[in-house]
Order: structure tokens, then C-alpha cells, then sequence
């Protein structure tokens, strides 16, 4: 039982090399890579009971010397959720933007896609159950490198120059983050996180090396703000989630972001503490880069008449909510957040998939203005487009109303700011996400009729539209249960 | 303020980093903007290694069986920076196929005409 | 140098000449029995110097690679046919490269013709003349479209402003953090003092447990490939997925219908045209491999290990690659070879990984002996594992390398 996050680990691995040795036999690399997904999602849902029944951390060596000397992997309930959820996201997201995909990849190269996705998949694991700072450096490449592969795999110009600015903005956020790496260790001497942990509280009490340790916690945080679109460091987003293929942008909306905001949180509450964060003053700047980030977010999606660009700045909003929570500093807000990150995990791949379909139940244009009664033309795209929109305008019984409930209730001390934002960016969520859901579900003038795809070959997007909407619903409904495992999750943080 | 001068080894590391990351955001050209990220992460090398460093101690090969550990530098910045290096090399080859087709979609390796270029195709369209 | 330029225009006329030219000399000794159309430049075998003047003794190369891969009867003997049948069954000896470059279509135009046949001939003024007519009608649009949109870009009015803000931005920026980093290195511990932070227990345990826990002379070595064995299996994982990622975006299969070549792509495809080089590099090469070898294999004993061994040998098969050119050396490395050796020492290092962590992480002991201490088959797994690690990366050298160079745009 307690082998089964390095065995995943290993397994993605072994199926990423193989998907690219596949070269020629394109549908066995594309089965190897689902198969791989459903094992994976399998395998770490057998551990959340487990977890749930037993409690507590299990800390897994890597080898046959223990903490400060080898490496480590670290896992809970909370880590078992989360991978669970990421790898039944990716399983679920490749099957919705599977059409798209026929399109968008050349054939010859497809096996080149697969296997980029199971690397994300395997740095995500690795991500989530890393002890160790240096390790988590060098699976943040692998990510970098492996998410700026999935946006690029659609070759035409535009999303050259998205793949260059993401490509650019996240190396040179690597390099932020290595040269604070090399900052702790100076300082501490220590690489593995409990380690850290305890060499930097005897700092602080001591009150030795204070300003390295602010400058190392201020540089991770702007390096991992850059990598998952805080505030000011979000202009990548649109253009790369604008533009890739859609089971790209459902990914790198729905799990990749989160993969370095799980990490920063580790970090905060793992290695600094969250007190030490709270004294250098961070997490209030978090908290109010969250809540600009989902106004200014909502306001820019407003004026976008591409489709897919206007979901990728829904995407920056939501990013907003998870970074506010975080910021507020307690426990249970870090619960709401989380919550918060596992519904958006659930709804932006349901967003995107639905946006696929009717992009290609409107002649393949992405304007909004194309789309008209192209939910008619697709009535699964239209449908599943209808219950994500719900979810984020944040009506009750759908997941998002719930997580924003949540949020607010745990806002503490900043509830009134909290609680105004969120009110204002609901507002503006309703501005630009209703108008397209009217738009689509509207009768459609002579002319684009017969530019309409044929609905009976996307059964398989539907089926991953279908997964997703129960889920939300779901989750919506029945969130509460989720909300205390991982409650009880975020208590051995 | 005490060990500014004395840590010359990591005061030249910090400044070529921001030279890296100058030259990343204010060149025009592709290509320069790919030697700055390289700057940027062998400063990062040269930090990290020079903190390995402990003055009148030799190389951590074990001569002779002799594993006293007062006679060797520290070997675990040494596994970092190589590791550190593979990444970098990873990198820079992406970045530098990208430019490659950057240059073949757009004929011209500077940011901005690029994208000035293609607005005014898509204009003239 | 494109053939579309002015200075290129001379340069392709050159290779046209060369191309053309039927006054190589025959030697009188030859050591096959003269066929009526036999190639000359295949019957210089006893002299490694050929006697065309762009020194083509690597015709003299090549019957000895045919000699290894066992084509020789078939190579002559077809040579004796007429031209094409020459070119078809060029098509044939690397029938087994996988991409199917379209080198196959270059080697046509390589080889010269050995006894002026006028019909080969006019054929092959006529395409070129073709290709010509075509470069120049296209270099023309591509000319006139270039001129239109620069002289649009001058018209048009220049945007003020956000140029310069996000210019001062970045400026204040990075002043600021350099000023910030400045005053961090102060603080931080002084530089080679031995009270540091940095030397605590974990390094104290990497050297004097470094012999006894993993039998590895070399404690860096033991540090990356045994304690923290982790982190180097994800560094190879960076360099898997670079390389993929390259080639998704640089590799090409075999495109129809080539044009006229350049004098770049005749070195890329021949190799170097001096003498003295392609006798000192094949004499060397072997040399730097072994060498290579020689620091992969003894990581753990000395200085070295997998990557700086893996460079080295990379570095051998990239200057094969330059002195011999694409068509000798894709006999014996080609980059689907390379993926699939990479490939393999992916797995290999996968699997003992996780034997090791399985038995490590569940409490069991390890079987891999350890070993006496210095020599060459100790240090339990690291000998293994950095023999993978300079597979790993002297495949990825050669692989980029390969991409990077015969990407036509």
C-alpha cells in the first residue's frame, strides 16, 4: 500500500519512453497513455480510504538511508485526493479534446503528444509527493518543459509566440527559484523539508539570517506565482491556454497551474511555517495579488471575443480565488482553497472540452460572434457549456457555488473584502460567461447551419462532457464530504 | 554588512544573474534573449558551487581510504550543480528549436518586427 | 547559404560545374576488370587518394563500408549499369535509415557521372534549369511581400509608449533585485569558512560513511547516483523530455520532389573535403571514445562519471558526424538508434531504481554486493547506473545535434 505513489511514479515514466517508441503504431501509444491515466487514478483512489480509516503521514524513503541523507517522498490524505483527482482530470480531459486533437496534432507525431502528457502526469505525482526542495527543482523542469511541449503541439504561428512567452516567463522563474534554493541550503544546510523545517525555526528564534530567508521566500514566491499566473505575472496565460489545442488548455487550465500552487503551499506550510510567512509579511500580499487577480481577471474576459482566450482569463480569476484563500492564513481557508482548486480542476476541462465542440459545430471559427445556435449543432458541447457556466456564476447545487460558499465562510478576519470580491466577481462571471450560453442555445441565421459538423462523431468528447457535468453536479451537491476529508487532510499540514 | 567583499564568489554569481535576467527582458533578439537565460543559470552554478568550497580542504575523492571529513569540501553542491547543468543544456535545446521555427514561420529572429510584421499581415488580409 | 542569394548564385554555378565535369582521370591500374560504365571513382582502392580533384577518396570510404554491410558485389556490379540503376540501388544501401531523408534525393545529385551520358545530362539541365525558374519566381514574391510589409511597418505609426514602459519596468526591476541579492550575499556565511551551516551532519555522514554505505571511491558520485539517486533519475527525465520535444519540432520525414542542393548541404552530407582531416579525425575518433568510456566507467573511482563521460562520447559522435558527413555516419548512428538506446538506458536505470527504493523503502536489505573499495566492479549499483547515465546522454548530444543540422527550413 505504501509502495503505490513510487510505483505510479515509475509507471508514468515507463510510459512516457514507451509512448515514444511507438513512433508508427499511433492508437497502441494512445491506449498505452489512457491505460496508464485509469491505472494511475485507480491506484491512488485505493489510498484515500486508506488514509481516511488510518490517518496521518506516511514518509516513504527512497533508498536505504534515511531523511537527511536520501531522498524522500511524503504523502496523506490530502496528497492522495489531489493525485487522484489530477490523473482522473487528465484521463477524462484527453478524451474530451479528442477531436480537437485529430486536427490540430500531425498523425506522424501524435506518439510525441502522448508521451509529453505522461511526463506532466509524472512531474504532477512527483510534485505532490516530494519531501525534498532540490527534487521538486527538478520535476518543475519537467513540467516546464512538458506543458510548453502540450501548448506547442498545434504548429501555426500563434501558438509559437504563446509557447515562447510561456517558455521564457518559466525558465526564468526556474531560475528565481534555484538561485532561493541555493539561498536556503547556504543558510540552513539542509535540502529534504523536514530538515529545513527544523534548521530554519532555530533560525528564526534565533534571529539569525533573517533577510536570506525573506529574500528566499519572496523569490519562491514569485517564482511559483510567475509558473501558476498570480497577478501581475499572468500575461502568459491567455496566449498559451488561448491558443493550444483543447485538451492542451484543459491540462494546463485544470492541473498544471495547480501542481505549482500545491507546491508553494507545501512550501509555506512545510518549510517556512506558516507563522514565519505570515511575520515576513507574504501572505498578505498573496492575499491581496488574489483578490485583484480575480477582478482584473473577470474585467479582461469581458472584452474578448475569442472563445477559448476568454475561458483561459476566467482561468486567471479563478487562480485569484485559490491565491485569496491562501493568503487569509489559517487552516480551514486552506481547505476552502483547496476545494476550490479540485472544483476548477473539474469545471475548466468541462469548459474547454464544451468550447472545442462548438468550436467545430461553428466551421471551426473561435469567435464568439460565429457561434450562434452552435449549441443547438452539438447538443452535448451546448449542454455541457450550460452546467460549467452555472458552476462558475456560482449558482446553487453546482460545484462552483458551493466551493464559493465555503471560501466565504472561512475568510476569517477579511471576510468583508472577501466577501465583496467574490459578490463583484460573481457580477462579472454572469457579464461574460451568460451572453455566450444565451448565444449558443439561440437560433441560428441560414448560413451557419450548413457549416455544421456532423454531431455523431463526437461520442467521445461526449462522454468526457458527460463525466464532467456529473461530477460538478456532484460535487456541488455532495461537496461537503470532499470539504472534510480534506479538512481532515490539512490538519497534519 | 560583514562578508560582502569576502564572498566575492557569490556577490560576481548574483550580478551576472541580473546581467542574465537583464539581457532575458530587454533584448530583442531571440537568440540573446537565450544566451541571457544561460548567463542567468551558470550564475546560478557558480553560487551554488562556491558554497561547496571550504578553504584548504581538497576534492571529496577519497585518497587512500582516508575518510576523515575535515580533509574534504562539501560534495553535495558538487551533485547539484551537475544536475543543474543537464537542465539547463534541456532547456536551451528547446528554446533553441522554437527560435528555428520562430525563424521559418517569421523570417526575421527579432521579437517585436515578428509581431508587428504578422498585425500588419493580418491588417493587409 | 541559400542558393537564393546573390553570393549564392556563384556558388551554385561552381557546383553545376562540378557536377557537370567529365574529366576525371582514369588510372591505368585498377584492381576490378574495367566495366564499359564503371564508376572511376569506386576502383580507387589501393590509393586512399582520389584522383578527381575534389578528392573523392571517399568513394574509396565507401566500398569499404559497402564491404561491412556485405553490398559490395551488389554495389559494383550495379554501378555497371546504367546511371539510374546506380541511384536506385543508392536508394537501396540505406533503405534501412528510417526517416527516409531526403538525402536519397540529394545522393543523386551527388555522385558525378563517370562517363559523360547526354541524355542524364539534359535531363538534369533541364530540372535544374526548372528549379532554377522556380527559385527565382519565388524568391521574387517572397521578395516584393518582405518589401511591402517593411515599407507598411515604416508607415505605419509607431506605437509610443508600451515599448518604453515595459523597458523601464524591467529596468527597475532588475536593479532592484540586483540591490536586493546584493545585500542577501553579504548576510549569507563567509565563503570557505568550515563553521558554515553548510557543513553540518549530512556532509560529515557523505564522507565518511560515503566508503562503507555505498562503496563509491568518488563521494560525489555516491551522493547523486546513491543517497540522492532520486533527483539524477529526473534530470535524465529533463533530458528525455527535451529531446522529445525537439523532435516534434525539428524532425523531418522524406519530402518529394527536393530541389537543387548548396555547398552547405554537400558538407553535410560528405563530410569534410580536407584530407588531412578526415585522415587525423578517423584516427583520433576511436581515441575520444575510448576516452569516454574510460570516464564513464570509472565514476565512482575518480573524477567523471556518467554525464561528463556521456559528453565526451557525444562530442566523438558529433565530430563523426562533421568530418564524415551524414552518409558515412548514418550507416552505424542514426537518431531512431539513439532514441531506442536511450530509451533503454531509461528502463534499465528505472528498474534498478526501483529495486533499490522497493527494497530500501520496505526494509529489506539490498543484494547487490558492494564490493572491495577502488576497484572497477564495486559500488553495488552505481557502476550500472552511471554506464545508463552516459548512454542517456551521449544519445541526446548526438540526437540535438542531429535535428538541429538537417532541419531545412
Amino acid at each position: 500500500m505504501n509502495n503505490i505513489p513510487f510505483i505510479t511514479i515509475m509507471l508514468t515514466m515507463v510510459g512516457s519512453i514507451a509512448a515514444l517508441l511507438l513512433g508508427k503504431k499511433e492508437k497502441t501509444a494512445y491506449m498505452l497513455m489512457q491505460v496508464i491515466f485509469a491505472v494511475v487514478a485507480v491506484l491512488t483512489f485505493l489510498l484515500i480510504p486508506h488514509f481516511v480509516r488510518e490517518g496521518g503521514t506516511v514518509t516513504y524513503q527512497l533508498g536505504h538511508f534515511p531523511a537527511p541523507w536520501g531522498n524522500e517522498l511524503r504523502f496523506g490524505l490530502m496528497e492522495s485526493v489531489l493525485a487522484f483527482v489530477f490523473s482522473a482530470v487528465m484521463f477524462l480531459a484527453v478524451l474530451g479534446g479528442k477531436s480537437g486533437m485529430k486536427e490540430d496534432v500531425q498523425e506522424c507525431k501524435r506518439n510525441c503528444y502522448y508521451s509529453l502528457l505522461l511526463l506532466v502526469l509524472l512531474s504532477l505525482l512527483a510534485l505532490i509527493y516530494t519531501n525534498d526542495i532540490f527534487t521538486a527543482y527538478v520535476f518543475i523542469e519537467i513540467n516546464t518543459v512538458a506543458a510548453c511541449g502540450i501548448v506547442m503541439v498545434r504548429e501555426s504561428g500563434e501558438t509559437l509566440k504563446a509557447t515562447i512567452k510561456y517558455l521564457f516567463m518559466s525558465l526564468m522563474a526556474s531560475g528565481l527559484f534555484l538561485i532561493s534554493i541555493a539561498m536556503l541550503y547556504s543558510v540552513t544546510g539542509q535540502l529534504l523539508i523536514p530538515s529545513l523545517n527544523g534548521a530554519i525555526a532555530g533560525l528564526v528564534s534565533g534571529g539569525s539570517y533573517a533577510w536570506p530567508l525573506m529574500t528566499a521566500a519572496v523569490l519562491m514566491t514569485v517564482s511559483l506565482g510567475v509558473k501558476s499566473a498570480m497577478f501581475p505575472f499572468h500575461t502568459w496565460l491567455p496566449d498559451a491556454h488561448g491558443t493550444a489545442t483543447t485538451s492542451s488548455s484543459s491540462i494546463l487550465s485544470g492541473v498544471v497551474v495547480k501542481g505549482y500552487i500545491i507546491l508553494l503551499i507545501k512550501i509555506y506550510y512545510r518549510v517556512f511555517g506558516i507563522e514565519t510567512i505570515k511575520n515576513m509579511g507574504i501572505l498578505n500580499v498573496v492575499f491581496w495579488l488574489g483578490i485583484v487577480g480575480m477582478i482584473v481577471g473577470s474585467v479582461l474576459a469581458i472584452r474578448e471575443r475569442n472563445l477559448k482566450r476568454m475561458i483561459a482569463y476566467s482561468s486567471v480569476a479563478q487562480i485569484g480565488y485559490i491565491y485569496a484563500g491562501i493568503g487569509v492564513g489559517t487552516v480551514a481557508a486552506l481547505g476552502a482553497a483547496l476545494f476550490h482548486m479540485i472544483v476548477h480542476a473539474f469545471t475548466k476541462p468541462l469548459l474547454f472540452s464544451s468550447a472545442g465542440g462548438l468550436i467545430e459545430a461553428s466551421g471551426h471559427s473561435k469567435l464568439i460572434a460565429d457561434m450562434t445556435g452552435a449549441g443547438r449543432r452539438n447538443k452535448w458541447a451546448g449542454a455541457g457549456f450550460v452546467i460549467g457556466t452555472c458552476s462558475m456564476v456560482g449558482v446553487p447545487f453546482f460545484a462552483g457555488f458551493t466551493s464559493k460558499v465555503y471560501l466565504a465562510m472561512n475568510a476569517q478576519d477579511k471576510g468583508i473584502i472577501f466577501l465583496a470580491a467574490l459578490a463583484i466577481s460573481s457580477c462579472l462571471n454572469a457579464i461574460y460567461y451568460l451572453p455566450v450560453a444565451l448565444r449558443i442555445f439561440s437560433k441560428a441565421p441560414e448560413v451557419a447551419t450548413a457549416q455544421a459538423e456532423n454531431a455523431a462523431e463526437e461520442s467521445v468528447p461526449a462522454i468526457s462532457i458527460a463525466c464532467f457535468s456529473v461530477i460538478n453536479i456532484a460535487l456541488g451537491v455532495a461537496g461537503i464530504v470532499v470539504i472534510t476529508i480534506l479538512a481532515q487532510g490539512v490538519q497534519i499540514l | 554588512m560583514n562578508n560582502l567583499f569576502n564572498n566575492y564568489y557569490e556577490l560576481a554569481a548574483v550580478i551576472l544573474f541580473v546581467v542574465g535576467l537583464l539581457i532575458l527582458l530587454l533584448q530583442r533578439n531571440l537568440i540573446k534573449k537565450i544566451i541571457g537565460l544561460n548567463i542567468m543559470d551558470t550564475s546560478v552554478f557558480l553560487f551554488l558551487a562556491a558554497k561547496g568550497y571550504i578553504a584548504g580542504r581538497f576534492s571529496p575523492i577519497i585518497r587512500d581510504g582516508v575518510t576523515d571529513a575535515s580533509l574534504y569540501i562539501n560534495p553535495l553542491p558538487s551533485g547539484l550543480v551537475l544536475t543543474g547543468i543537464v537542465v539547463a543544456v534541456s532547456t536551451t535545446a528547446f528554446a533553441l528549436a522554437l527560435a528555428l521555427r520562430w525563424y521559418q514561420q517569421y523570417h526575421t529572429l527579432d521579437v517585436d518586427a515578428a509581431v508587428l510584421k504578422n498585425a500588419l499581415k493580418k491588417g493587409e488580409q | 547559404m541559400s542558393l537564393l542569394s546573390e553570393s549564392g548564385r556563384e556558388t551554385r554555378q561552381k557546383f553545376l560545374d562540378w557536377v557537370n565535369a567529365d574529366s576525371f582521370e582514369i588510372p591505368q591500374e585498377i584492381v576490378f576488370p574495367p566495366k564499359p560504365d564503371d564508376h572511376h571513382g569506386h576502383d580507387d582502392h589501393g590509393d586512399g587518394h582520389g584522383h578527381d580533384e575534389h578528392g573523392h577518396d571517399e568513394h574509396g570510404h565507401e566500398d569499404h563500408g559497402h564491404d561491412d554491410h556485405g553490398h559490395d558485389e551488389h554495389g559494383h556490379e550495379e554501378h555497371g549499369h546504367e546511371a539510374h540503376g546506380h541511384e536506385e540501388h543508392a536508394h537501396e544501401e540505406h533503405g534501412h535509415d528510417e526517416h527516409g531523408h531526403d538525402e536519397h534525393g540529394h545522393h543523386e545529385h551527388l555522385d558525378p557521372p563517370c562517363v559523360p551520358q547526354p541524355s542524364r545530362e539534359e535531363v538534369r539541365k533541364e530540372q535544374i534549369a526548372a528549379a532554377n525558374a522556380k527559385e527565382e519566381e519565388e524568391r521574387r514574391e517572397r521578395a516584393e511581400k518582405v518589401a511591402a510589409a517593411v515599407k507598411a511597418k515604416e508607415e505605419a505609426p509607431k506605437e509610443p509608449g508600451v515599448i518604453r514602459g515595459y523597458h523601464i519596468t524591467a529596468i527597475v526591476c532588475g536593479v532592484l533585485l540586483a540591490l536586493i541579492l546584493v545585500v542577501t550575499v553579504a548576510l549569507l556565511p563567509q565563503f570557505g569558512s568550515d563553521t558554515a551551516p553548510a557543513v553540518n551532519e549530512v556532509s560529515t555522514r557523505y564522507l565518511e560513511q560515503g566508503l562503507t554505505d555505498t562503496g563509491a571511491v568518488n563521494a560525489v558520485a555516491a551522493v547523486i547516483l546513491d543517497y540522492r539517486a532520486f533527483d539524477t533519475l529526473g534530470e535524465s527525465v529533463v533530458l528525455f523530455t527535451a529531446t522529445v520535444t525537439v523532435i516534434f519540432l525539428l524532425k523531418q520525414f522524406k519530402r518529394k520532389g527536393e530541389g537543387a542542393v548548396s555547398m552547405d548541404d554537400r558538407e553535410h552530407y560528405e563530410g569534410m573535403r580536407s584530407l588531412p582531416a578526415r585522415v587525423v579525425f578517423g584516427i583520433t575518433i576511436p581515441f575520444i571514445l575510448l576516452y569516454g568510456i574510460y570516464v564513464v566507467v570509472n565514476g565512482h573511482l575518480s573524477p567523471g562519471g556518467g554525464f561528463s563521460g556521456g559528453t565526451i562520447l557525444g562530442a566523438a559522435f558529433v565530430l563523426t558526424h562533421l568530418v564524415f558527413g551524414e552518409r558515412h555516419t548514418e550507416r552505424f548512428l542514426t537518431v531512431d538508434l539513439c532514441m531506442k538506446v536511450m530509451a533503454a538506458g531509461l528502463f534499465v536505470y528505472i528498474a534498478l531504481k526501483s529495486y533499490h527504493v522497493l527494497t530500501g523503502a520496505n526494509g529489506m536489505e539490498s543484494a547487490i554486493p558492494l564490493g572491495t573499495a577502488g576497484s572497477l566492479f564495486s559500488a553495488g549499483l552505481i557502476f550500472p547506473l552511471n554506464i545508463c547515465v552516459g548512454l542517456i546522454v551521449a544519445c541526446t548530444i548526438y540526437s540535438l545535434y542531429h535535428l538541429f543540422t538537417s532541419w531545412k527550413a
